[in-house]
């Protein structure tokens, strides 16, 4: 088997919310990158030893009753908005900073297509852990994400950079 | 709906959130007033450009439509660079 096989099996055979059709990448033990859950979901996601979901799509009225169903069965839920076409490190702060909301347990951390929040990830990792770009997009990689996904990330984070750099710059 | 543009941003194909990127680098370039129309199949972008247009703060959503091509379902965003 490739390991292009091996990550396609990996994203599409191995469910790691049980009984559901969420698209999930774990990127550690505790923290699972997905889309949008369903709302049978929730109990899942509740059963299945999970005590925080992040949701950082920009839409406040779902978020406001996803957040509903997550309290509902005794989940914590952060809406984080963030623009995702101007990405800046003080949004990458405030996700770290959602993570650190986390008690014992799984965190649910999702977007629309799990693409979005794989990016997040990847800044989170250079901006807050200190992780080169390659260790970064590696992690992902192994979680599951496709060479085309990759392409996107590269994409996206080199924008981040240079704006970032940019910033760098305005305030020295 | 026909609606006037200046410039033509083809992101066919991409996936979120490339779309927006590029669009938001594309909008950069035009004059104020002036128009970009932005062609995606990625359907999420309708929603996508709603929510940017909400928040950003030199854009405008013109319109939107959905059309075909080559049997894809296409989206298409008509922004206008206000400032």
């Amino acid at each position: 088997m490739t390991d292009n096989c091996q990550r396609l099996e990996a994203r599409v055979h191995t469910p790691l919310l049980q009984g559901s059709n969420l698209v999930t990448f774990a990127v550690t033990d505790k923290i699972i990158l997905a889309g949008q859950p369903e709302p049978e979901d929730w109990v899942r996601l509740a059963q299945q030893g999970f005590s925080l979901v992040v949701n950082v799509r920009s839409d406040p009225q779902r978020a406001a009753a996803q957040a509903d169903k997550a309290h509902a069965e005794g989940l914590a839920y952060q809406h984080l908005t963030v623009p995702a076409y101007e990405l800046e490190t003080a949004h990458i702060q405030a996700f770290r900073d959602a993570l650190a909301a986390a008690a014992e347990g799984k965190v649910l951390v999702h977007c629309r297509t799990a693409s979005r929040v794989a990016l997040m990830w990847m800044l989170h990792r250079m901006v807050n852990d200190g992780w080169n770009q390659q260790q970064a997009e590696a992690e992902l990689q192994q979680a599951g994400y496709s060479d085309d996904d990759m392409d996107v990330f590269r994409y996206c984070t080199e924008d981040f950079l240079e704006r970032a750099s940019m910033t760098d710059l305005i305030l020295s | 709906m026909s609606v006037t543009f200046d410039e033509l941003l083809d992101v066919k194909g991409a996936k979120c959130p490339m779309p927006l990127v590029k669009s938001r680098k594309a909008v950069n370039n035009l004059g104020v007033g002036q128009v970009l129309k932005v062609v995606a199949t990625d359907r999420g972008s309708v929603a996508d450009f709603q929510g940017w247009a909400k928040t950003a703060k030199n854009i405008e959503l013109v319109a939107q439509e959905e059309g075909a091509d080559n049997g894809d379902t296409v989206y298409v965003h008509y922004l206008r660079r206000t400032k």
